[in-house]
């Protein structure tokens, strides 16, 4: 019987975290994501200076959890979101590239939603 | 993680159903979860090992969901006859007083020809000597002779045995089990006389030494250069 409830409680804690994880990734992402978004509205305002430091700020954050970033996800992935983030802080250096900024910007929002939406628990992940 | 977590236990109910269709002719020696799990475990391990760019999460949680699985399904099925015939089947009767069950070999999907090379296998060469033979939910045949056709006993020839003694290893490879030692009702002296009995004074000499509670003792020393 103990070995039941052992087994039990093993595979109720591992989804536990799996969730938990997935919820965390949502949030980090996603507030990632919308700083990044207040970083192309103060570049497209001429605010570059403003947009190049609130940017660094995040790819900071992002460099702090690395760790975590590389033992809960893909390598490949967090590579991506990684080379994006230079490409974003080297265009916000010009302002004549400002277009290639938004695009790049872009790319590296819809990057670290992918990196959630990979650990979401959904039917669409499912099958 | 928690979509791997769940595909995971998926993937396994489902093989296990998928083995359980194909019937006990395809199980081998394992009981249908023990064979899924082997099956899984190896790949699973496998992958993550070689590409560097998955995490170790990638592998770990899966095998770690596949072993809580077997182990829940295995306990349960210790305890639940209904689940037991569910994920392993019942054994099946495929020849009965020197007769094939036809109709049971065809719902086994057993050919004559499966049948008597189990049968050869098992010594058997004639099918009219054979009381029961049983398909087994792990794939194996066992097989039960005429009482007529079976190696007579020595209590069935009016003959008094000595009983045997079930033999512990005392001394593997030189190295002195201890607790075997003490289990037998030996010590270290009953060792020491029994080694000087050999023409040996070190156990560290001996290959193998096995004894019996009733004082049946097997030496083998080393070989020399060992």
């Amino acid at each position: 019987m103990k070995r039941i409830w052992v087994s039990i409680l093993i595979m109720a804690a591992t989804l536990a975290l799996a969730l938990g994880n997935g919820w965390y990734l949502q949030r980090l992402t996603g507030s990632m994501a919308q700083e990044l978004e207040n970083a192309q509205i103060l570049a497209e305002e001429g605010n570059l200076d403003s947009a190049r430091e609130l940017t660094g700020q995040v790819y900071e954050r992002w460099q702090a959890r690395q760790t975590y970033l590389c033992v809960v996800a893909r390598h490949g992935d967090t590579d991506e979101i990684r080379t994006g983030f230079q490409e974003v802080l080297q265009l916000l250096r010009w302002p004549d590239e400002l277009p290639e900024y938004a695009a790049a910007n872009a790319r590296l929002q819809e990057a670290l939603g992918v990196l959630a939406e990979l650990e979401r628990f959904s039917v669409r992940n499912l099958f | 993680m928690a979509t791997a977590f769940t595909r995971t236990i998926i993937l396994y109910l489902l093989l296990i159903a998928g083995i359980r269709l194909m019937g006990k002719r395809q199980v081998g020696e394992l009981e249908p979860t023990e064979l899924v799990l082997a099956m899984l475990l190896s790949d699973l391990a496998a992958v993550p090992m070689q590409d560097f760019g998955l995490p170790l999460l990638y592998g770990v949680v899966p095998i770690i969901t596949l072993l809580c699985l077997t182990m829940l399904l295995s306990m349960t099925a210790m305890r639940s006859p209904r689940l037991r015939e569910l994920l392993c089947g019942n054994p099946s009767i495929v020849v009965k007083d020197g007769k094939l069950r036809q109709r049971e070999m065809k719902k086994v999907r057993m050919t004559v020809d499966e049948l008597i090379e189990e049968l050869r296998l098992k010594g058997v060469l004639d099918i009219s000597s054979v009381k029961y033979a049983i398909l087994e939910t792990s794939g194996e045949v066992s097989v039960l002779l005429r009482d007529a056709e079976q190696p007579a006993t020595p209590s069935q020839l009016g003959l008094a045995v000595e009983e045997t003694e079930l033999p512990l290893v005392v001394v593997s490879d030189g190295r002195v089990m201890s607790e075997n030692l003490k289990s037998l009702g030996y010590d270290r002296t009953w060792l020491t006389r029994q080694l000087r009995e050999k023409g040996y004074s070190d156990p560290r000499d001996v290959f193998l030494l096995t004894a019996d509670s009733g004082g049946v003792v097997h030496f083998t020393p080393k070989e020399a250069g060992e």
